[in-house]
C-alpha cells in the first residue's frame, strides 16, 4: 500500500518554495552554527529569508542569494509564503526522507476532529494493547545507553517575558 | 476563595456535588446517598451543617485530591476512548521504540514512577493527546513530519508536561462542578458509562477542548527541558513546531491541533524568550530514528 493510500494523503511535489521564514528580530547571519561563528551579516527584523535545513538550535537560511546560519527560535513562519492558501500546505522536508524538495499535502480521510472525539467509544482490546508496548526504567536506560545518552541535570524554567540573554555555546554541557 | 463563594445559598448545590465528586468510586457514592437521605430527616440547622460538611468534602475532592489511582482509571478511560477513536498503527516495532523513548524521557521527570503508556495512532491529522495518568499518543500524519529521536522526545516530553501539571485533570475537576451536578441532579445514575460520562464528558471530547495557552506555553518549556535530561539537543520540539507552522492553517490535519493550540509562532516566540538562551547541546539521535514504512 502507498503512503498515500494508508495516509489518505494525495503528494505531489511542489516547484520550489518562497522565503518561507521571517526573522522575528533583528539578528545576525552566522557562517556557522556557533554562536561565535562569523557573521556574515545582519538581519533586521522581518526579513524574509528561505529555510534550507536545521541542525540543534540552528537553522540554515538563504537571504540574498547568501547563505547562512541562524538560532531557529528567531525566525517566524512566514503564514503568506508557506502556502496559506486555501488549495493545501506546503510542507518542507528537509532530509527528504519522503523525497526531496517539498510536498503538498491535501487530507482526505478520517479526520480526528472534534465530533470524532466526542462520539469516541472506549475500545478494551486498543487500550490493553497500548499497555501491552509499556517498557520499565531498566528497559528505557538500557535503550538511551545504546545511544550513549546520558541522564543530565536540567532545572525547569519559569515563564519569561523579557528576552532571555546570556546564550550558551554550541557543544557546551547541559 | 472557592470556599466563599460556595457557602450559603449554595449549600443545597454543594449536597449535589458531592455525588458528582465521588461519582468515580460508585460504593462511596452510593454510602453518601445514603447519608444525604438521612439528612433530610434531621432539623433543618443540622441539616445545613450536614450539606456544609459535605461540600467541603466535595470541594477538597475536586479541588485538590483525585488520588493517583482516580488519575489513571479517569486517564485510562479517556484513552480508551481516544483508541477508538483512530487505532494504534498496526506496527509492534513503532510502538516498541516510542515506549522506549517516552519512558527514558518520563524518567526524568518528578513522576517516573507512573506506568507510562505511550503510542502512534492511526489518523493522518497532526496532533498528539495526553491524558492524565501518563497516556500518551501521537498521531500518524503528527510521526511522520518528525525528523529524529530528539524531535521525537521533545513531542512527547511537550505531552508528559501536560501530565506532570496535571492540566487535563484539573479542566475535568472544574468541570465537575460545572456541568455534572446539573447531570446528577436528577441522579437516575444507572450504570458505569453514565458516571463517567458525567465525569469526564461525552466520548474523548476533553480531547477537543484547548487548555489555557500558558499551559501550552509551560508543556513547551518542559518539553524541551525534559529532553535535554535525557541527553537529546533540546530545539527538536521547536523544530516540529516549525515544521507545523508551515502547514496552511485552512488544512484539514492541523484544523484541531491549531484550534486548541496557540499559533506555532507565538508558540516560538515564548520559547524564545523564556528558552532562548537554552543550551544546544546534546544529540539529536537520527541515526536509529524509527521510520515509518510507506
Amino acid at each position: 500500500m502507498s503512503l498515500s493510500a494508508v495516509l489518505g494523503l494525495s503528494l505531489s511535489v511542489s516547484a520550489s518554495v518562497a522565503n518561507d521564514s521571517v526573522t522575528r528580530k533583528a539578528a545576525s547571519l552566522m557562517g556557522e552554527p556557533y554562536n561565535d561563528a562569523k557573521v556574515l551579516m545582519e538581519l533586521p527584523q522581518n526579513t524574509s529569508v528561505k529555510l534550507l535545513e536545521r541542525k540543534g538550535g540552528w537553522s540554515k537560511i538563504e537571504v540574498k542569494g547568501k547563505q547562512g546560519w541562524m538560532r531557529t527560535l528567531n525566525l517566524n513562519i512566514n503564514a503568506q509564503a508557506s502556502g496559506a492558501d486555501a488549495l493545501g500546505s506546503t510542507i518542507k522536508l528537509a532530509t527528504g526522507r519522503a523525497g526531496s524538495g517539498n510536498i503538498v499535502a491535501t487530507t482526505g480521510v478520517r479526520g480526528l476532529g472534534e465530533e470524532e472525539l466526542k462520539e469516541a467509544q472506549f475500545n478494551a482490546e486498543q487500550i490493553a494493547l497500548a499497555e501491552s508496548y509499556r517498557v520499565d526504567t531498566g528497559t528505557a536506560s538500557a535503550f538511551a545507553a545504546k545511544a550513549s545518552l546520558k541522564a543530565q541535570q536540567v532545572p525547569y524554567r519559569e515563564a519569561t517575558t523579557a528576552p532571555a540573554s546570556n546564550p550558551k555555546r554550541k557543544g557546551e554541557d547541559y | 476563595m472557592k470556599l466563599r463563594i460556595l457557602t450559603g445559598t449554595l449549600a443545597s448545590a454543594l449536597l449535589l456535588c458531592t455525588h458528582t465528586a465521588l461519582a468515580f468510586d460508585l460504593g462511596s457514592a452510593l454510602n453518601t446517598l445514603s447519608n444525604v437521605k438521612k439528612g433530610e430527616n434531621t432539623p433543618p440547622a443540622e441539616k445545613d451543617q450536614k450539606a456544609f460538611a459535605f461540600g467541603l468534602d466535595a470541594l477538597k475532592a475536586v479541588t485538590q485530591s483525585t488520588s493517583e489511582e482516580e488519575e489513571v482509571a479517569i486517564g485510562r478511560e479517556i484513552a480508551g476512548r481516544l483508541l477508538g477513536a483512530a487505532p494504534l498503527v498496526a506496527d509492534a516495532k513503532l510502538q516498541k521504540y516510542v515506549n522506549e523513548v517516552g519512558q527514558w524521557v518520563a524518567a526524568q521527570s518528578e513522576r517516573s514512577d507512573l506506568k507510562w503508556t505511550f503510542g502512534v495512532i492511526d489518523s493522518p491529522a497532526i496532533n498528539a493527546f495526553a491524558a492524565p495518568g501518563g497516556y500518551i499518543f501521537l498521531t500518524r500524519g503528527l510521526y511522520v513530519l518528525i525528523k529524529s529521536e530528539a524531535e521525537l522526545a521533545g513531542v512527547l516530553g511537550h505531552e508528559i508536561g501536560h501530565v506532570l501539571k496535571q492540566h487535563h485533570l484539573k479542566i475535568l475537576n472544574q468541570s465537575k462542578l460545572l456541568n455534572s451536578g446539573s447531570q446528577l441532579v436528577s441522579a437516575h445514575v444507572k450504570n458505569r458509562n453514565e458516571i463517567t460520562d458525567s465525569l469526564i464528558g461525552s466520548g474523548a471530547e476533553i480531547l477537543s477542548r484547548g487548555l489555557d495557552k500558558d499551559a501550552e506555553y509551560e508543556a513547551d518549556r518542559i518539553g524541551m527541558v525534559l529532553a535535554a535530561r535525557a541527553g537529546y539537543n533540546a530545539y527538536g520540539l521547536p523544530a516540529v513546531l516549525q515544521e507545523i507552522g508551515h502547514i496552511s492553517a485552512g488544512t484539514d490535519s492541523v484544523e484541531l491541533l491549531f484550534k486548541t493550540h496557540p499559533h506555532p509562532n507565538d508558540r516560538l516566540e515564548a520559547l524564545d524568550l523564556s528558552m532562548g538562551d537554552f543550551p544546544d547541546g546534546g544529540d539529536e539521535v537520527k541515526k536509529r530514528f524509527y521510520k515509518l514504512k510507506p
